[in-house]
């Protein structure tokens, strides 16, 4: 067992370095689906030392790894996409260090954040901006919706939002 | 010649016990509707850390039955299983549940789901959080800073203001780090 924990160690310091690298080589905003091929990339190039470890080994190692890269990413996301981290930050950063609630509320328009949100949203193909008709549910749409109904069924999740 | 040891099933008992606490756990958790309510993460992962005696008691159990009498290397494969307990549920499967919960992306799409499919942007605001609109989202997360996280605190002097607190400026300080280390930047939503 310490043998597999110190290769799956190993492979996923590796995946971070190369994304690392990434990340200031190709500068986009695409980071998430740059991490996803870093991952392919080195969890394939560690296959052969995978695989010496029998088919339990294999199995429990690149398990393991989904499991840390998620971590990583779910990390990286959360610090990109904070609205209450950048709260804080506009409040740090403002001249006086200190905002009443009604300023830091005043800094993120709810037409913005949805907005963005719905850009978002029609770009991943979940749904069709129609203008003045409004917005179209696509087909991916319909079946996350359809999931994501079956989890707070599951789970009793009476309200969302 | 293999110079790695091959994994046999008595190998990851431990491991076994993690998926299957876990699944336990899943299954509890619907049974008693943890995600009833207000705040469901907290009593989500209330439970999660309560059954972790489950985990230890099916990986020992696993551990005995596969390996004989108790050992002090078991602590290796003890603290692996224990991995993929906690793995499963901080770097998967809460994901989807906060998605479920919170996620602003995926309430739009829910709500435009109940209305046909076809739904206009003044509807998702009026609709959001079971009606409590949009603004929601900026009361609930000051609130969290200041009561929950304390990151935020209210002048001594003039109790409407707020600065950020010693463990705010950490996290903000841990946050310019990382993101400026990986060349990333925040998301802005200022007007």
């Amino acid at each position: 067992m310490i043998a597999l924990v110190a290769t799956t160690a190993a492979v996923f310091t590796i995946a971070v370095i190369l994304h690392f690298a990434v990340t200031h080589v190709v500068h986009n905003d695409r980071y998430v689906r740059n991490a996803f091929w870093v991952l392919i990339a080195t969890g394939s190039a560690a296959t052969p030392i995978a695989v010496r470890f029998g088919v339990m080994g294999f199995f429990v190692m690149y398990a393991a790894l989904v499991i840390l890269w998620n971590s990583y990413l779910v990390f990286f996301i959360n610090l990109i996409n904070s609205v209450s981290l950048r709260m804080v930050d506009e409040i740090e950063k403002s001249p006086t260090k200190s905002l009443s609630a009604e300023e830091v509320e005043s800094l993120y328009s709810d037409e913005e954040a949805l907005e963005s949100r719905i850009q978002t949203l029609a770009r991943n193909g979940f749904l069709a901006d129609r203008g003045v008709e409004g917005l179209k549910l696509l087909s991916k749409g319909e079946q996350f919706a359809r999931f994501l109904a079956l989890i707070r069924k599951v789970f009793g999740i009476d309200s969302f939002g | 010649m293999n110079d790695l040891p091959v994994l046999g099933f008595a190998d990851i008992g431990a491991v076994v016990a993690g998926f299957v606490a876990y699944a336990v756990f899943l299954v509890v958790a619907s049974f008693m509707r943890l995600g009833r309510g207000l705040a469901p993460l907290i009593s989500f992962n209330r439970a999660h850390l309560r059954m972790t005696s489950l985990y230890f008691a099916l990986a020992t159990a696993a551990l005995v039955f596969c390996k004989g009498p108790f050992r002090l290397a078991w602590a290796i494969d003890l603290m692996v299983g224990l991995f993929f307990y906690f793995g499963l549920h901080y770097a998967i499967f809460l994901n989807f549940f906060g998605m479920a919960k919170a996620s602003v992306s995926s309430s739009i799409i829910s709500i435009a789901f109940s209305k046909g499919g076809i739904v206009s942007r003044a509807e998702i605001v009026g609709a959001y959080a079971g009606g409590l609109g949009f603004d929601y989202i900026k009361r609930s997360r000051l609130e969290r800073l200041e009561v929950f996280l304390k990151w935020v605190e209210r002048l001594p002097t003039d109790s409407t203001r707020l600065r950020v607190t010693a463990s705010g400026a950490k996290a903000i300080a841990t946050t310019r780090f990382f993101l400026n280390a990986w060349g990333l930047t925040q998301l802005r939503e200022k007007t």
